[in-house]
């Protein structure tokens, strides 16, 4: 028995070596174990696929057994499905508590010595992908030198049983697509094409549209194949017997002729694909049938479909044309990517997808106001009741060129634009766009044609020794007459009453009338004229945000709010100035709770106020990484002012920090339109883009940002974010050096240049780097977040996964992002990882709630 | 075969290899032409009849490693048969004409052969003789192996690649060499 032993460690060394080698390894053999072994080293390769295949082929039983448990820590529940790869188990994850899929790989499957290495560099690239329309892959994981993977548990029938039972009607057509081209367009943004596509791997879940089985299958398809056709070869005896035979026999109804043909594929294959699935939704055919591989190859290769409308003629034209683009033979006639269908179909959809749209809005809380579909300039003919549908007031120009009373000034005009806000049916141009004529020459129909705006509010002010004289009018865009006109001359005190006179009568002037409500609105924000003058003063510092200028902002605000305590708006100002210097000059746990209890005081004292709900759901998504209260505080804010650009945008986050990318990027489009000058509102854009694995994109808008605002701290420091996404490290260590510049107190620069540097592989630098991050950190507070990162790059993950640790602790806002920061992908893997991400409160399915369907 | 006393293994043996034959014989009653009982269908039956409505993993698995067995002995018995009948000029020896069409899936000469090459390589290592059994005359994964035998899958995977090779070289070896052991 010893010696089947011994000869068994001597045979596998001996295997592929020379006779040398093999004389030294059975030098000290015991004479029968060496006569063994040197016969079995005689024998002919053929010898290694002996008796290969069983006589007897029993269906296998599972690779798991229901009760067991495997991986250390998942419980087999109960096997729901099989496929070619083996089955399906529903699982219990005891370390995670909660209920996962687990795919069983066969042993026949998984034996491929090149195997392992090949799974778990596709599992490393799949994990990456988050997406509400993708299901998850959480883990990869071994069992008795078995793999398996561990994925989002996911119920529901699949498209492939769906189309079983008939076509499907446009809207629900159009409502899977729009799901499935978003998925595609996602993993295609991060270099990854699913190659399968097919109804079967769609899942229609009660959470929505699921992709299952990225590139995974394929892959496993691929090796599969490759060990099957080797036992071919060596049964056969035909050495030419290709991979890509077995290859091919898997999904070919769906497959490009391109990658029925073995070429390389890329994301048009998938559009193929897609159109493909696209096509047998609209019709209930498949467009390629055949009753066998060779006929249906036959077909994918060389035949066209029959038109659409031939087996379903209520489709709309267009739908057969957006159709036979998918599924041209030539990947240079289809789409490029599947974002371009997915746009051609919404525009088909449009009627019914726009209402559905909508429905969900309303359904949502969302009141969406009637301008977003009136934002052109109207073009009818005004007659006497002419009144404005949208307004600029544009920063006061002040004569008397006194700095000192500049914040009077732009502070008079930017609270009109807030009054106006609140004025319903009637778009308000953002304050930072009208902040862009500043000191220009102001024609108010040049204005008119740029900002698509049909009204202008203007005004000039002169001070004298503690007076001032104000002059403001209303003025048509179209004509660029007059519609109201007043002056007012009085002292600074009377600032207060001057804004609220404006207000009232420009806004008389806009609507007809003002609701009493709103009357009182705009006139009730302090009745102290010194609070309003110093709450002036704090906005007009904040606007800068340095943070100097925001220190100096509480302190006007602290004053404010002794000359009036139940100064609503002045506490919502604070909770903005605290929650802004977090992490920048104040540790988190110590800034996010000052802003908390300022905004809920701002809250008790007016809960009508949409600032205070924007600063609540600000700390809500960024300290107490509660989304869905977040969300819910800001919907309420949008519900209040509709024209709140920064409570979309926070909305935008809210949505996207739990992986509702797409939704997320429609608020946070919806505040870029509101206040298309706004850096901060485009810096927001950007960053969401990189978070939904679109660094172009998010590239190309933060570039804008830095062209429009070369001296913006976060547009250097965002972009350099956004470099490091698409890998390119040089670029991004260009911008961050500019942040750097612009402003040397932020650790964040020092971070993410030392990251850039050990991912470009100079180590040296990014010590040298790390040891600055290190040296501040003793003289300020420096985010734990930036260590993770710098380990990361260094390649200590152990390090890294505990400064997030600490990051937690610390509540560090990036924390929040931690389900979308794709720089973390690499320790997505660790259990460690991931009992974090379940400790921020993230929604463990990874799909935290219905999408609206669109 | 760690689950079981040996007692009831070899109860459980002779009850199948019955069963085995009985399902043979039925099935050559109930015979059309063009159907032949594979060793897959064979097994299949036999453990559908045995396990009744209650399969479970842990029977299924001790099922077939008793089949195994049965079914290496029946293959055998069948091929020597064969080989008698032809010798013997068309003369069935009694007792196995219940399953003449149950065909040959190799060579009745590899079926002798690979059943005495079984047991030279039982004396050399007596587990890697029984992975070979329960893979090959079974269809048992090498999970299954190695839950059956009590090692793990590494060392059931190593014996049938070994063994395998060991088995080509006494069936295809000169003559005369296969005394190794």
């Amino acid at each position: 028995m010893q010696h089947w032993e011994q000869a068994q460690d001597l045979f596998e060394l001996g295997i592929g070596t020379g006779e040398a080698e093999r004389q030294r390894l059975l030098a000290d053999a015991d004479p029968e174990v060496a006569a063994l072994v040197r016969k079995l080293w005689q024998q002919p390769a053929e010898a290694r696929f002996f008796l290969a295949k069983p006589l007897v082929k029993v269906s296998p039983a599972g690779v798991f057994e229901k009760g067991q448990r495997i991986g250390g820590r998942f419980r087999v529940l109960q096997c729901v499905g099989s496929g070619g790869m083996g089955e399906v188990y529903k699982a219990r994850d005891e370390l995670l508590g909660r209920t996962v899929a687990v795919k069983a790989i066969r042993e026949d499957v998984a034996g491929r010595a090149d195997f392992r290495a090949r799974l778990e560099r596709e599992a490393r690239s799949i994990c990456g992908l988050t997406h509400p329309h993708i299901c998850a892959l959480y883990d990869l994981c071994w069992e008795d030198d078995l793999p398996f993977l561990v994925m989002e548990f996911l119920s529901g029938p699949t498209l492939a049983q769906r189309i079983a039972e008939g076509r499907l009607p446009l809207e629900e057509m159009l409502r899977v697509a729009d799901a499935m081209a978003g998925a595609l367009s996602f993993a295609h943004g991060r270099g990854i094409v699913h190659r399968d596509l097919k109804p079967a791997n769609v899942m229609l879940t009660e959470v929505g549209v699921k992709l299952l089985d990225f590139g995974i299958a394929k892959q496993v398809a691929a090796i599969r194949s490759s060990v099957d056709s080797t036992v071919t070869v060596a049964q056969s005896g035909t050495e030419s017997s290709s991979t890509r035979q077995g290859e091919v026999a898997g999904s070919v109804a769906y497959m490009s002729p391109e990658q029925a043909g073995g070429k390389s594929v890329d994301a048009r294959s998938d559009v193929f694909s897609f159109g493909a699935v696209l096509y047998e939704m609209a019709t209930g055919e498949r467009a390629f049938p055949g009753d066998s591989t060779f006929s249906t190859l036959a077909a994918v290769i060389g035949r066209e479909p029959r038109p659409v409308r031939s087996l379903a003629p209520a489709a709309p034209r267009s739908l057969e044309r957006i159709i036979g683009k998918c599924l041209a033979k030539s990947p240079e006639e289809r789409y490029g990517t599947a974002s371009q269908v997915r746009d051609e179909l919404r525009g088909l959809g449009r009627r019914p997808a726009r209402r559905g749209w909508a429905v969900a809005l309303a359904a949502a809380g969302l009141a969406l106001s009637a301008w977003v579909r009136e934002s052109s300039i109207s073009q009818n003919s005004r007659g006497v009741g002419y009144r404005p549908k949208s307004v600029v007031v544009l920063p006061f120009t002040n004569l008397s060129k006194d700095p000192e009373m500049e914040y009077v000034v732009d502070g008079l005009s930017e609270s009109l634009t807030n009054s106006f806000s609140r004025v319903p049916n009637i778009r308000v141009i953002s304050r930072s766009a009208a902040l862009v004529y500043k000191g220009r020459s102001q024609d108010p129909r040049q204005i008119g044609r740029e900002l698509r705006v049909d009204s202008v509010v203007m005004g000039r002010s002169t001070f004298g020794a503690g007076t001032m004289r104000l002059q403001t009018e209303l003025v048509d865009a179209h004509s660029g007459g007059q519609l109201w006109g007043l002056q007012y001359e009085g002292t600074i005190n009377d600032a207060l009453k001057i804004q609220d006179d404006i207000a009232r009568q420009v806004s008389e002037r806009l609507q007809g009338r003002v609701a009493d409500n709103q009357a009182g609105r705009i006139g009730q924000p302090t009745r102290d004229p010194e609070a309003f003058q110093l709450y002036l003063k704090a906005k007009h510092a904040l606007s800068r945000y340095s943070v100097a200028d925001v220190q100096r902002a509480i302190g006007y605000l602290d004053q404010a709010l002794e000359r009036d305590p139940n100064y609503a708006l002045a506490y919502a100002a604070l909770a903005d100035c605290y929650w802004s210097l977090s992490g920048s000059a104040l540790p988190p746990n110590e800034a996010f709770p000052k802003a908390k209890a300022a905004a809920k005081a701002a809250a008790a004292l007016d809960s009508g106020l949409a600032e205070a709900h924007v600063a609540l759901g600000v700390i809500h998504l960024w300290y107490d990484f509660s989304f869905h209260e977040a969300e819910s505080e800001l919907r309420r804010a949008i519900e209040l002012n509709a024209h709140d650009a920064s409570a979309r945008l926070w909305l935008g986050w809210a949505l996207v920090l739990n992986a509702r990318l797409d939704e997320g990027i429609a608020q946070a489009k919806l505040a870029h339109e509101l206040d298309p000058m706004s850096p901060f509102v485009e810096t927001g854009l950007g960053q969401m883009y990189y978070c939904a694995g679109q660094p172009e994109e998010a590239i190309r808008h933060l570039r804008n940002v830095v062209a429009a605002a070369p001296a913006f701290y976060n547009g250097h420091f965002f972009l350099g974010v956004a470099y490091l996404h698409a890998r390119q490290y040089a670029s991004a260590i260009k911008e961050f050096r500019e942040a750097e510049r612009l402003d040397a107190t932020q650790p964040f620069p020092v971070g993410n240049l030392a990251y850039a540097s050990a991912m470009r592989g100079d180590r040296s630098r990014a010590e040298e780097y790390l040891r600055r991050l290190k040296q501040l950190s003793e003289s300020r507070y420096v985010p734990q977040y930036l260590f993770a990162l710098v380990s990361l790059g260094l390649g200590d993950h152990r390090s890294a996964l505990r400064s997030l640790g600490r990051a937690f602790k610390e509540r560090d806002d990036m924390i929040a992002m931690l389900k979308v920061d794709h720089l973390l992908d690499p320790l997505r893997m660790s259990p460690e990882f991931k009992s974090l991400l379940v400790r921020a409160g993230f929604d463990s399915s990874g799909t935290p709630a219905v999408r609206p369907p669109l | 075969m760690s689950q079981s006393a040996p007692g009831a293994e070899s109860q459980l043996y002779g009850l199948l290899y019955s069963e085995l034959r009985r399902i043979a014989a039925a099935h050559l009653r109930a015979e059309r032409a063009d159907h032949t009982l594979s060793p897959t269908a064979l097994v299949n039956e036999a453990w559908l009849r045995l396990a009744g409505g209650k399969p479970n993993f842990e029977n299924r698995r001790h099922f077939l490693a008793v089949a195994a067995k049965a079914m290496r002995r029946i293959l055998v018995d069948y091929a020597r048969a064969r080989n008698a009948a032809c010798r013997g000029g068309g003369q069935k020896p009694a007792g196995l004409d219940e399953f003449p069409n149950l065909p040959a899936p190799i060579q009745d000469e590899t079926i002798l052969a690979l059943d005495a090459a079984l047991e030279r390589l039982e004396v050399i290592s007596r587990r890697a003789a029984r992975v070979i059994e329960l893979r090959f005359y079974a269809g048992l994964t090498e999970s299954e192996v190695a839950k059956v035998l009590g090692v793990n899958r590494r060392t059931v995977n190593r014996d049938w690649e070994m063994a395998r090779v060991w088995l080509y070289g006494e069936l295809h070896g000169a003559p005369g060499e296969g005394e190794s052991g």
